[in-house]
């Protein structure tokens, strides 16, 4: 971009953005200050001052940040907390489920298997004195 | 009168206590109403944008800190924040070690009630000829001035391209000067 143009884009972000420079999406390099520039630069900054006595919002990042920092809601902390209490509760819950249900399996097994060594030792074929020592080693 | 300054304080304390609670609406009533006033004064002051954004966001933080034991008597919650964003620029101006501000500026703890009905009234202008522009060079000036939406997002917001958006603002700020410059000079 030649100095002839960046003059033109410089004043063509002036006129639509106002003196602030860090409202122009770009700075155009311009050699030195012209006075052109500067004169426009302080009509506008005339007009940003105006501008902002007007201001009846805040900038939409600036307001979010602040409200980001307010007091949260007591319901809020419960919510979060809550899930960990809850998450407690269901994983005692589903051990003491497992649990039982591994012990009823464990009886049930037993019952079966001893059942089935009465069967054996009816039909003599097996010498076992105790029927769950074979269960009881495999635990072990 | 000082009824109304009774009441005024009273709704100021319930509303202040309502955000202690968690109450976001209520936080974001005080933040609307006192929050354009307390970005205005520190952009006045300081002189920079962003940290006048800074002072703001502190204050604002300060009064969130004290909400829960908020024991305003006869203070106005706006005349504190006023005062706890008025000592958060004096900071900023002391490191920057720049007393030609403090100086300039004539800077005390509140707005004399003078200046406060000035800048309401100038303020208050200037809205009026914001809002007699054509509705989208109004929302061109509210994204790209008020609500410091970049050029991209203000174009995206609005549908057209950044020339175009550039085409409103000039428009937009070439009638706003005419106007005030009409209104202004006129008294």
């Amino acid at each position: 971009m030649d100095d002839e143009m960046s003059s033109v884009r410089l004043a063509q972000l002036i006129s639509a953005y106002g003196a602030d420079r860090r409202r122009w999406p770009e700075a155009p390099a311009v050699h030195g200050q012209p006075a052109w520039a500067r004169t426009l630069i302080r009509n506008e900054a005339a007009l940003d001052a105006l501008l902002d006595a007007a201001a009846d919002e805040l900038p939409l990042a600036l307001r979010a940040r602040i409200l980001a920092d307010a007091p949260p809601r007591p319901t809020q902390i419960v919510r979060r907390g809550a899930p960990h209490v809850w998450a407690r509760a269901a994983t005692l819950l589903v051990a003491l489920g497992a649990g039982v249900t591994a012990g009823y399996v464990r009886v049930a097994e037993r019952g079966s298997l001893a059942a089935m060594e009465q069967n054996l030792l009816a039909l003599g074929l097996t010498q076992r004195a105790d029927p769950f020592a074979f269960f009881l080693e495999d635990e072990a | 009168m000082r009824y109304d300054r009774r009441q005024a304080l009273d709704a100021e304390a319930r509303e202040l206590s309502a955000a202690a609670s968690g109450d976001r609406d209520a936080a974001a009533r005080i933040v609307d109403r006192l929050g354009p006033p307390i970005l205005s004064l520190a952009r006045r002051v300081l002189r920079d944008s962003e940290a006048a954004e800074d002072v703001a966001q502190e204050a604002f933080l300060r009064l969130w800190r004290v909400a829960p034991d908020w024991r305003g008597g006869d203070a106005m919650v706006s005349t504190w924040l006023h005062r706890v964003a008025m000592n958060l620029c004096r900071d900023r101006l002391r490191r920057r070690r720049n007393t030609v501000v403090l100086q300039d500026e004539h800077i005390d703890d509140a707005p004399g009630l003078e200046d406060v009905v000035h800048r309401a009234q100038l303020g208050a202008r200037v809205r009026a000829a914001i809002s007699l522009l054509p509705p989208r060079q109004r929302d061109a000036i509210r994204m790209c001035h008020f609500q410091e939406l970049s050029a991209a997002e203000a174009a995206a917001a609005l549908e057209i391209s950044v020339e175009a958006l550039e085409s409103l603002l000039a428009r937009a700020r070439r009638a706003l000067r005419q106007a005030l410059t009409r209104e202004l000079t006129s008294e």
